[in-house]
């Protein structure tokens, strides 16, 4: 499999089927594959030291989790600028704030983030994963807790964010219509990556039509 | 819901790892307070019971009253003989006791030599039921208690030192549990009452007499043996009146000791309060999955209260036995200066009550921790959003009612300093009402600077304070340093007081001459000890020598008070102590004490007998003594009270006229060290005598001050100790339900060190504050219990605010809390990164 930057990447299949497991191995939390090498920017992805791990963690990748990782008691952009602040504590705020406005949250920037609804929230998060201009975005169901029309604007402003910044962004997901909108689905079955043969995109454009019609 | 179900579903909740780890912490804060109440407890229990050992169970037997002589020579055998003539009475145990250092091949003790005759062994005294007649009756000897014999090695001969004079004596038997119970670990020495009247110099001399009567016959006997007794210059008293005397001698130390272990206690029940109260979180979980599964509120209660008896008993289980540990450990000390007048030893004594006290405050602690998030959670509806801060109304209710306890408070040390112990739960209260929005205060000013200085660790700590989902959690660690700080603060300023107090008092008391000659040994430090004399005049011929004084003192019984009589030559420098008058004239009291005919007394006893400056009064002596008061003065440290006459006004009142001290002042440019070592020459010849300057004699005293405090010292290290295991406790509960949080930002890519720092910065400013507040408070607290100690007990005290028990207080929580914390972060933030998935 290879994400090329920008490229939007879904990996979809059933719980159990090693989405997770697959992710875990890209953020280097697992040692090595079964079999196969994982690569990020042409750097081998196991047998990283701590302060390699780290250093990758920090520049090269961001994961869109869920919205707990947010610093609690912080606002909204201090939340998003932690990573930054590693490398750039004094700019750290000021560097992150324009991610946040074009994510919708311009005026709640100063806003701490319990006081932000969970769609509000998310888009935090994924200001926080974009924040270090990573060159791999990992997203395990970000959508999971989110009502149907914050899944989709959250998961639009991902999809334009990765392609304006290109960034390559891999997603796994079990739900067919948030595969939907990734520009390649990969179907994870065994163990094994294919790409996925009943591709839910074309169902799921005929439904938008259909409705489009009705309405 | 039966128990059964109660028990499954509890043990589905505590199968997860993170709930059986917030339960141990939980455990273990509660038993850390728990330890604490119970340790203070048995300090405060056990003083009290160590001498109403001797009496009440031991010499006492079924005698029901005792003739006892009111000065330290005795009364004549000859009452013996007319008491036995009285109608009624059945038998009659005689006595002779008198105060000597035994001396062993590696140390030497006071204690309380007991005379008893051999043939009323077997009768009904339990003190030697079964100790062997013959040994006594026929031996010159004296048995002594194992421990005390180990501790100065005594071998099969020790020296008795008996004033100034040395007899050396044979050990017949030493004493163990099995031969007389807890006594044991009294210093007293028995022997024949031959042989103690022949080693005291005392022959035909008598201090006391049992009395068992006929009980038809009780009422003529009493009233023969009362007209006896007031015809002989003596005291008739129930059997069992060194018990009530010695209650009235602890009295002060045991209100004070009562004070500060209700305080111990205070501070305990916080801590295991505030345990329970950190791991709310887990506790939130639970209501609401059960009330998710279905169950009712009522359910719902059971569970948690069957939560609350785990966590309870557990950690009352724990709480005693490490309280217990700690008893014994920390409060080992006799208690000073009180075996001078008592055979009190240092029994530990561990009752009923103490550990019903600890076990009730521990499952108080745990019910009400666990109950506490129950009220708001279950009276709303089960999926609305939970309120995380305090309402504007519960703000300012708690402004208003910390406001008024702090009022209260202030109304105490005002007007009532008996109720201290009421006024210090009403200043923990107002510091608990008050912390909220003192330690808000606080951040909002110390946050700017420290995230100054700490950069982005320090601005995660600061925002991770601010969280409301951390308030609850956050106030009860910051309360829990607030409370530790309080309670070693205000302890440290209390026995500092009271310790400056005594030292003036003692350094008041022996600067009335440049050199003192006493009998050897500890005793003799009060000046009850007499020795016969020697030539004074020959004393006066010493080069360097100005003027010889003779110093008489002892102890009276006065009522139930067993009183320190001071008497001072009228030729002393100074006879009454100035900085220990209490609104009195220092000038009028001092001249009046050395013309004769006056005498000072303690505050307690002018309040007992109601006396007012210049009234008569009788001192009680051997030879009933009219005088007129003329000043009063603190206990001196004695907490029954003292009288102070001079000396040759004491001569008239008591048989005997034999010093227990000399007072010798110096020519004025010839240093006090030189006709010191020259009087200690003109000694050679008497052994038992030692000649030491003012200032020598002074830091004895000091030492005898400080051993006395020690108990209060011990609390406050137990405090200290306990505040430092809890907060330990609270932030390591803090620092686990962290730890998916820690892994979260590790797959962000933050570092250990920036994780490690916000934890550090966290702790440091959450106990920072909280410390701040306590120790600030802890000065106040100072206040009452120094005003507490000087007006209810009597005791000598120096006002003052002891800032330096503020700092030392606030820096040993900290440094020692955050370092261990630092410690435990460093593991903590070791946790691997966190799996992109939630559900991992």
């Amino acid at each position: 499999m290879t994400v090329a930057r920008g490229q939007f990447v879904a990996v979809y299949g059933p719980s159990g089927s090693g989405k997770t497991t697959l992710l875990d191995l890209i953020v280097g939390l697992r040692s090595t594959p079964d079999s196969g090498s994982i690569r990020v920017d042409g750097r081998e992805v196991a047998g990283m030291s701590n302060k390699e791990a780290d250093e990758y963690r920090l520049h090269k990748l961001g994961i869109i989790g869920e919205s707990g990782v947010l610093q609690q008691g912080a606002t909204a952009v201090r939340a998003a600028a932690i990573r930054v602040a590693m490398d750039d504590a004094r700019r750290a705020e000021k560097r992150v704030a324009p991610l946040l406005v074009s994510l919708g949250l311009g005026g709640r920037l100063k806003h701490r983030v319990e006081q932000l609804s969970m769609g509000e929230r998310q888009r935090v998060v994924i200001a926080l994963a974009l924040s270090t201009d990573p060159q791999l975005v990992l997203a395990d169901e970000p959508t999971g807790r989110l009502d149907s029309e914050n899944t989709r604007l959250v998961l639009t402003l991902l999809r334009e964010l990765c392609r304006e910044r290109g960034v390559a962004l891999l997603l796994a997901t079990h739900d067919r219509e948030v595969a939907a909108f990734a520009d390649e689905v990969l179907e994870l079955h065994d163990g094994k990556l294919r790409p996925y043969a009943a591709d839910p995109r074309p169902a799921l454009v005929d439904g938008i039509r259909e409705g489009k019609a009705a309405s | 819901m039966s128990l059964k179900s109660t028990r499954f579903l509890y043990g589905a909740h505590i199968k997860a790892r993170s709930v059986l780890v917030q339960l141990a912490f939980a455990i273990f804060g509660v038993a850390v307070g728990v330890a604490l109440l119970f340790g203070s407890q048995i300090s405060s229990t056990s003083l009290t019971h160590s001498a109403a050992e001797l009496s009440t169970t031991q010499l006492v037997g079924t005698s029901q009253v005792q003739l006892d002589a009111r000065g330290p020579e005795g009364f004549s055998e000859h009452v013996l003989e007319e008491v036995r003539r009285q109608p009624g009475v059945q038998s009659t145990f005689p006595v002779l006791e008198r105060q000597v250092n035994v001396i062993g091949s590696s140390g030497e003790r006071s204690v309380d030599l007991i005379g008893v005759e051999p043939t009323a062994l077997r009768a009904t005294i339990p003190l030697l039921r079964q100790f062997s007649a013959n040994l006594l009756r026929h031996a010159h000897g004296i048995a002594l208690p194992e421990p005390l014999s180990n501790e100065i090695n005594a071998g099969a001969i020790v020296r008795l030192q008996i004033g100034a004079r040395f007899v050396n004596t044979l050990v017949g038997t030493t004493l163990t549990p099995a031969d007389i119970g807890r006594l044991v670990h009294s210093p007293v020495a028995v022997t024949s009452i031959d042989y103690a009247q022949k080693v005291a110099n005392a022959q035909g001399r008598l201090n006391r007499i049992f009395v068992r009567y006929r009980p038809a016959d009780a009422a003529a006997t009493r009233s023969a043996l009362a007209r006896l007794a007031a015809r002989s210059n003596i005291n008739l008293n129930p059997a069992g009146f060194d018990a009530q005397v010695f209650g009235v001698a602890v009295s002060p130390e045991s209100e004070s000791e009562l004070l500060f272990s209700s305080i111990a206690a205070l501070v305990g029940f916080m801590f295991a309060l505030n345990a329970m109260l950190i791991t709310i979180p887990a506790r939130r979980k639970l209501i609401e999955d059960l009330r998710e599964q279905g169950a009712t509120r009522k359910r719902t209660v059971q569970v948690l209260l069957f939560d609350a008896s785990v966590i309870g008993v557990l950690a009352c289980v724990l709480g005693l036995a490490v309280g217990d540990a700690l008893s014994i450990l920390v409060f080992r000390t006799q208690p000073g200066y009180l075996s001078f007048a008592f055979p009190v030893g240092n029994a530990r004594v561990v009752t009923w009550q103490s550990v019903a006290l600890a076990v009730v405050v521990g499952m108080l602690a745990s019910v009400f921790g666990v109950l506490w998030p129950v009220r708001h959670i279950l009276a709303r509806r089960l999926r609305t959003a939970q309120r995380l801060t305090l309402t504007h109304g519960t703000q300012i209710a708690l402004l208003i009612l910390g406001v008024v306890c702090l009022a209260i408070t202030t109304a105490v040390l005002l007007a009532d300093t008996g109720a201290a112990v009421f006024g210090n739960a009403t200043l923990i209260v107002a510091l608990a009402c008050l912390l909220p929005l003192l330690y808000r205060l606080l951040l909002r000013l110390l946050a700017p600077a420290v995230m100054r200085v700490g950069g982005v660790a320090a601005e995660m700590a600061v925002d991770e304070l601010r969280a409301p989902q951390t308030r609850v959690r956050s106030l009860a660690v910051a309360l829990l340093g607030a409370v530790a700080v309080f309670g070693v603060v205000e302890f440290h300023g209390v026995a500092t007081n009271l310790q400056r107090g005594l030292d003036a008092s003692a350094r008041d008391l022996d600067s009335s001459a440049d050199i003192w000659i006493t009998p050897r040994g500890s005793s003799s430090l009060l000046g009850t000890i007499t020795f016969a004399p020697f030539d004074s005049e020959r004393l006066a011929r010493i080069p360097g020598v100005s003027r010889v004084g003779t110093y008489r003192g002892s102890f009276l019984d006065w009522g139930a008070r067993r009183l320190w009589i001071v008497a001072p030559a009228s030729n002393s420098r100074s006879v009454v102590p100035s900085s220990q008058l209490l609104d009195s004239n220092a000038t009028f009291a001092s001249a009046r004490v050395r013309a004769g005919g006056w005498a000072v007394l303690s505050q307690a006893l002018v309040s007992e007998y109601q006396l007012h400056i210049g009234q008569s009064f009788t001192l009680p002596s051997p030879h009933p003594l009219a005088l007129r008061l003329a000043g009063v003065t603190t206990n001196l440290g004695w907490p029954p009270g003292a009288v102070i006459l001079n000396s040759a006004e004491y001569a008239r009142g008591w048989e005997g006229s034999n010093p227990t001290a000399y007072e010798l002042q110096t020519q004025s440019g010839i240093p006090v060290s030189a006709v010191r070592d020259r009087v200690g020459g003109a000694l050679r010849s008497q052994p038992g005598l030692v000649a030491e300057t003012s200032l020598q004699r002074q830091r004895r005293h000091y030492a005898l001050a400080a051993q006395g405090l020690q108990r209060l010292t011990q609390i406050r290290w137990l405090i200290l100790a306990s505040a430092i295991l809890a907060i330990v406790a609270a932030m390591g509960s803090l620092v686990w339900q962290r730890r998916d949080r820690i892994a979260a930002d590790r797959s962000n890519g933050i570092t250990r060190m920036v994780l490690w720092r916000a934890l550090v910065w966290e702790s440091a400013l959450l106990l920072g504050a909280g410390s701040l507040i306590g120790a600030v408070w802890g000065l106040y607290a100072q206040l009452l219990g120094s005003h507490f100690l000087s007006t209810v007990t009597g005791f000598p005290v120096v006002y003052s605010i002891e800032g330096d028990a503020a700092v030392s207080g606030f820096a040993l929580v900290n440094v020692v809390a955050v370092a261990i914390l630092a410690s435990w972060g460093w593991i903590a933030v070791r946790v691997r990164a966190r799996s992109v998935s939630p559900a991992y």
